[in-house]
């Protein structure tokens, strides 16, 4: 931004969307830095932002391999019979022999649900006799490993890719079980399932907040740059827009859709929801630089050369207003993650059999909230939507900081 | 002054306008129409959808229907519920105070909070202090409300029995709620309220009043705070849909009576003119809440003139 008014080539050669975007500390570059290795510069120096960055690339990696680390099938339930484990707690995990009393490889006991007589409620009780090791890179249900998973099932059937694999990290034989965090309603591993809720609660706040800051500097890039009647009917719209509380805007066009929807379905519907009704904030930052920029010598240069106006707009104003666009973007994001887990929570969101941590927190009060101090793991999730948001929040101050010449040092 | 308050009025009149008509043709031309969704899940034949959209006026051209949504809506009436047969207004209205209760409370307690971490972070700027209730801040502004209310329902109602595990009868019942909901606001709050106060304290009187010899707990109580907490009626006023939008969530936790439970429940429904009512009000209540923050300012702060 500081280079803005004296060298606009550097500006619009090197967009900031993709500087920013990918940011890479690259060869150090002594002569001239780029803006983008300026901003990388800063953001590093954001100790919770570095963190922040970690921590939300594990959470990431964590999601597009959770059928490699989940012992468990997505949709995968144990209910029936001897092998019911509905809302089984944590298993214990072993590491010492009972009868040495020596460090050994760690193993479970298999567990057996005995109903009490009384209370009708399962117990699950260890079957002290018998111990089964946990074993690594074991063989579980066939699942598309990724990349191949990113891709839509529709386009894998048509190019006849049905590759699968077999190996899970880690899990133990039948007739035994592990959840490491419990199970849940159908014995469905809770851990497992944060990971593969995963997938759907970190792509929807970014999915969203990308049609977002596209309406958003397009429509704030015109207000600006147009002005007059233009001007007014964008901001007016921008204004009824921000006067409803966004979830009762959400709420009104979630009720046109039916109530039983199938997850992808939803998924797209929440992600152009979400993206078509908070653009405003985008738009507005936009908006005010643009009506700057407009003024600015090289934009009235590339006027004067015979520029197009969408031209002069898209590759001389717009740019410029990259770098607080993004800022915007960035904190759209971890408030879109909770909107989605609150309308998820309220079963208007992603519904079974896919899971998203706000559904899995819909559980937790399902068959009457008394009793949910027999299963306090089914809050795991929550703890969950907390890191990221917090995560993404962290990451939206340090991109802040960094984009901000008047914080440099 | 009464040009300003004529202006600012009529300014809120139309954006209430603005957002009726928004809600209206959002629910009205978007694909999904409510008959259609209403009788997929009851299994109606084609007659029978038919004949309910004529009877609901909804084979009339598009502009006759909105002429007639608005001028019912002028004279208060918002339609009648498709489920419970009743006109939509008094539903809402008997909801209201309960929402408004909530909302209330959650203020209080982020009001308090929020003024406490965020001025004295700004006060002892760039120490331990300052970082720590930034963190505090943020951590809040993060919490899922739900999440929250969950843990406060587990923790201080099951385990410990000090509130009442669900419902909205007394007053006794609001505290959890507050918390959950007004905690995170309280974290929105901290934040703005240590930019408005560095803002102030960086101000020439503040100078003067030093140079003057003011003793410091002088200065920051009599001189900086004052200006200060004019501000923060604003930031209510406008972050009251933010209240008003987690209260739905939370009401429906605690399984507290209010709007938002309403909403949830019209929309399992398929009651559209109660959703569309519900919207409407609460739109227009923050329009109102806003509208009595802009004229309140005046009254706050004799600076701001109303040329």
């Amino acid at each position: 931004m500081t280079d803005r008014g004296s060298d606009p080539a550097a500006a619009t050669q090197a967009p900031l969307p993709e500087a920013v975007a990918a940011p890479s500390p690259g060869p150090a570059a002594p002569l001239g830095t780029s803006q983008s290795s300026i901003v990388w510069g800063q953001f590093r120096k954001h100790r919770l932002a570095m963190f922040s960055l970690y921590l939300m690339a594990a959470l990431y990696g964590a999601a597009l391999f959770a059928d490699f680390i989940a012992p468990y099938g997505e949709g995968q339930s144990f209910r029936r019979g001897e092998m019911n484990r509905s809302y089984a707690p944590p298993t214990t995990i072993y590491w010492t022999d009972p009868e040495t009393g020596r460090l050994t490889r760690p193993y479970v006991h298999p567990v057996a649900p005995v109903r009490d007589a009384q209370t009708l409620r399962v117990a699950y009780v260890e079957d002290r006799t018998r111990a089964y090791p946990i074993r690594f890179f074991v063989e579980g249900r066939p699942y598309v490993p990724p990349p191949l998973s990113l891709v839509p099932v529709g386009i894998r059937n048509a190019l006849g890719w049905d590759w699968s694999a077999t190996t899970r990290l880690y899990g133990v034989e039948f007739p035994a079980t592990i959840y490491l965090w419990g199970a849940d309603q159908f014995g469905r591993d809770v851990f497992g399932r944060v990971l593969f809720g995963a997938r759907i609660s970190l792509t929807i706040g970014i999915l969203a907040s990308l049609i977002a800051l596209v309406l958003g500097t397009i429509l704030g890039g015109i207000a600006g740059y147009v002005g007059g009647v233009v001007d007014d009917v964008i901001m007016r719209l921008v204004e009824v827009f921000a006067t409803i509380p966004s979830l009762f805007l959400l709420l009104a066009l979630r009720a046109l859709f039916p109530i039983e929807i199938n997850p992808t379905a939803i998924f797209v519907v929440l992600v152009t929801i979400l993206g078509f009704i908070s653009w405003g904030s985008i738009a507005r930052v936009v908006r005010g630089l643009a009506l700057s920029l407009r003024e600015e010598e090289y934009v009235l240069a590339a006027k004067a050369l015979g520029g197009r106006d969408a031209r002069v707009l898209l590759r001389h104003v717009l740019p410029g207003t990259a770098a607080y666009a993004i800022v915007a973007f960035s904190l759209l994001i971890p408030s879109f993650i909770l909107t989605e887990a609150g309308l998820s929570f309220l079963g208007l969101g992603i519904s079974e059999p896919a899971s998203s941590w706000g559904l899995m927190l819909a559980v937790a009060q399902e068959g009457g909230i008394q009793t949910f101090t027999q299963r306090p793991w089914m809050l795991l999730p929550g703890l969950f939507i907390f890191i990221a948001v917090l995560g993404f929040n962290f990451l939206g101050d340090g991109l802040r900081d960094a984009l901000d010449p008047k914080l440099r040092k | 002054m009464i040009g300003y308050v004529v202006n600012r009025t009529l300014a809120a009149v139309v954006v209430v306008f603005g957002v009726s008509s928004l809600v209206f043709f959002m629910l009205h031309l978007l694909p999904g129409d409510a008959v259609t969704i209403m009788l997929s899940e009851f299994g109606a034949s084609a007659v029978e959808e038919q004949q309910l959209r004529e009877q609901l006026g909804l084979t009339d051209p598009i502009l006759v229907q909105y002429g007639r949504f608005l001028a019912n809506a002028v004279q208060g009436d918002f339609g009648t519920s498709l489920f419970s047969r009743r006109p939509v207004l008094p539903q809402i209205f008997e909801q209201l105070p309960k929402t408004l209760e909530l909302a209330v409370a959650a203020t209080i307690v982020g009001v308090l909070f929020g003024a406490f971490f965020g001025i004295t972070a700004a006060v002892m700027r760039n120490t331990w202090w300052d970082s720590i209730s930034m963190l505090i801040s943020l951590l809040a502004l993060s919490m899922p409300n739900f999440w929250l209310g969950l843990i406060f329902i587990f923790v201080f109602s099951l385990n410990l029995g000090w509130f009442p595990v669900q419902g909205s009868d007394t007053l006794w019942h609001v505290v959890l709620p507050a918390f959950a909901l007004g905690l995170s606001f309280a974290g929105l709050l901290a934040r703005l309220f240590r930019s408005t106060m560095l803002e102030v304290l960086g101000q020439d009187f503040v100078r003067t009043a030093r140079a003057k010899g003011v003793a410091e707990p002088s200065v920051i109580n009599r001189h900086a705070l004052k200006n200060a907490l004019i501000p923060i009626v604003t930031v209510i006023g406008i972050n009251f849909g933010f209240l008003l939008g987690g209260s739905v969530i939370i009401e429906i936790v605690f399984a507290r009576q209010g709007i938002g439970n309403l909403i949830i429940k019209a929309i399992f429904a398929h009651d559209f003119y109660l959703v569309q009512g519900g919207i409407i009000v609460t739109a227009a209540l923050f329009v109102l809440v806003n509208l009595i923050v802009d004229l309140t300012y005046g009254i706050l702060d004799p600076r701001i003139s109303y040329a």
